[in-house]
């Protein structure tokens, strides 16, 4: 081992040398964790996105498959219009048309123009059957969990398309 | 592959070189000292801080000279230099702060060196009192030491008047630690 005597000074020198150079690498190494970090995490992202978007592309195409390979039945209050509309593949319009039979069904509902239990029957059957439309209308145009969500609660309800949503849904 | 001449460039005041170092062997060594010693890669890692600290130093006081130590036997200087401070680690010794290459590259004879009790002490409390220097002086004597900033340049990032300022500071600073040693020494039952 070295024997060289040496003076404090050089010693001092020596060891604030060392500290220093000792906090440099520190630093050097805090700064490579902090770029492995943010690369792990953008490249969780990015793969996380990938596969989302992969992902949802994908159900949007099943569900719009779903929806142009059921023929919907068009019925009492207005559904012939509304139906005509789906199978021009005018999906807004169809939608625009079945917020307007709704309006017009909630008057018919809250007025009806006879207490017949069979014409009230009827009027809730028709609005069932806005509530299959307007799920149909969102499969075809690929909105996968929104069709799903009104899907289940017709399947749920046990009304009158309570079967055909459910066969629906077990193709999704 | 071309040679990085890391030492020499180091020699030369280009001190990229060492932080291109600091990335060349990290893996390496991690791996074989955590290998060869019951340690975790954190404690790894501050004996390879450790190691390149005592490396820049010998460049710098001249222990290693230009082509003195060549890029293929860089890495063996480093793993060696680590083995032997986790072997003083070990035994509650300090590793010198300066060393020869010669000595760590014989690595089998450092395994037998009998220990200098009073030069271990005095270096403990030599490094622990630069460790715990304050403000102003720690950053002053950084500069000026290990970044090499002139006074002038001290005096510009330290706001301080001009550069004979600095001088004045660096020398109160250098004699406040010395001072401090020597009380130390004594209390210790040493002189220096």
């Amino acid at each position: 081992m070295n024997t060289d005597h040496e003076s404090l000074n050089d010693l001092i020198e020596a060891a604030v040398f060392e500290r220093g150079a000792i906090t440099h690498l520190e630093t050097l190494e805090r700064k490579v964790q902090r770029r492995k970090l943010w690369l792990r995490t953008a490249i969780a992202v990015a793969a996380s996105l990938i596969v989302f978007s992969g992902v949802g592309l994908k159900l949007g195409s099943d569900a719009r498959k779903v929806g142009y390979a059921f023929d919907p039945v068009s019925g009492q209050k207005g559904g012939s219009q509304i139906t005509a509309l789906m199978q021009e593949r005018e999906i807004d319009q169809a939608q625009d048309a079945i917020v307007a039979a709704r309006q017009k069904l909630s008057l018919e509902l809250a007025n009806p123009s006879s207490f017949d239990p069979e014409y009230m029957v009827q009027l809730d059957i028709d609005r069932q059957e806005l509530d299959l439309l307007e799920a149909v209308c969102a499969l075809r145009k690929g909105q996968y969990f929104r069709s799903r969500r009104l899907l289940k609660a017709i399947a749920a309800g046990g009304g009158a398309f309570a079967p055909e949503a459910s066969s629906l849904l077990e193709q999704l | 592959m071309a040679a990085k001449d890391y030492i020499n460039r180091l020699i030369d005041g280009d001190r990229r070189a060492f932080d291109e170092i600091y990335r060349a062997y990290k893996s390496v060594f991690i791996g074989v000292i955590c290998k060869a010693y019951p340690i975790g890669a954190e404690q790894a890692l501050d004996l390879y801080h450790r190691a390149l600290a005592a490396l820049y130093n010998n460049v710098r006081t001249g222990r290693i000279g230009r082509d003195g130590l060549p890029d293929e036997k860089l890495q063996a200087y480093i793993i060696n230099t680590g083995k032997w401070m986790s072997l003083n680690d070990y035994r509650k010794r300090q590793t010198p702060l300066t060393f020869d290459t010669d000595y760590v590259m014989r690595y089998d004879a450092v395994v037998d060196e009998e220990s200098d009790f009073e030069k271990n002490e005095k270096l403990a409390v030599i490094r622990s009192a630069v460790k715990e220097m304050k403000m102003p002086c720690s950053k002053l004597l950084y500069l000026a030491i290990y970044y090499e900033k002139s006074h002038e340049e001290i005096a510009s990032i330290m706001h301080y008047a001009n550069a004979r300022t600095v001088t004045t500071q660096r020398s109160r600073c250098t004699q406040k630690l010395i001072g401090f040693l020597r009380k130390r020494f004594k209390e210790l039952g040493y002189e220096y």
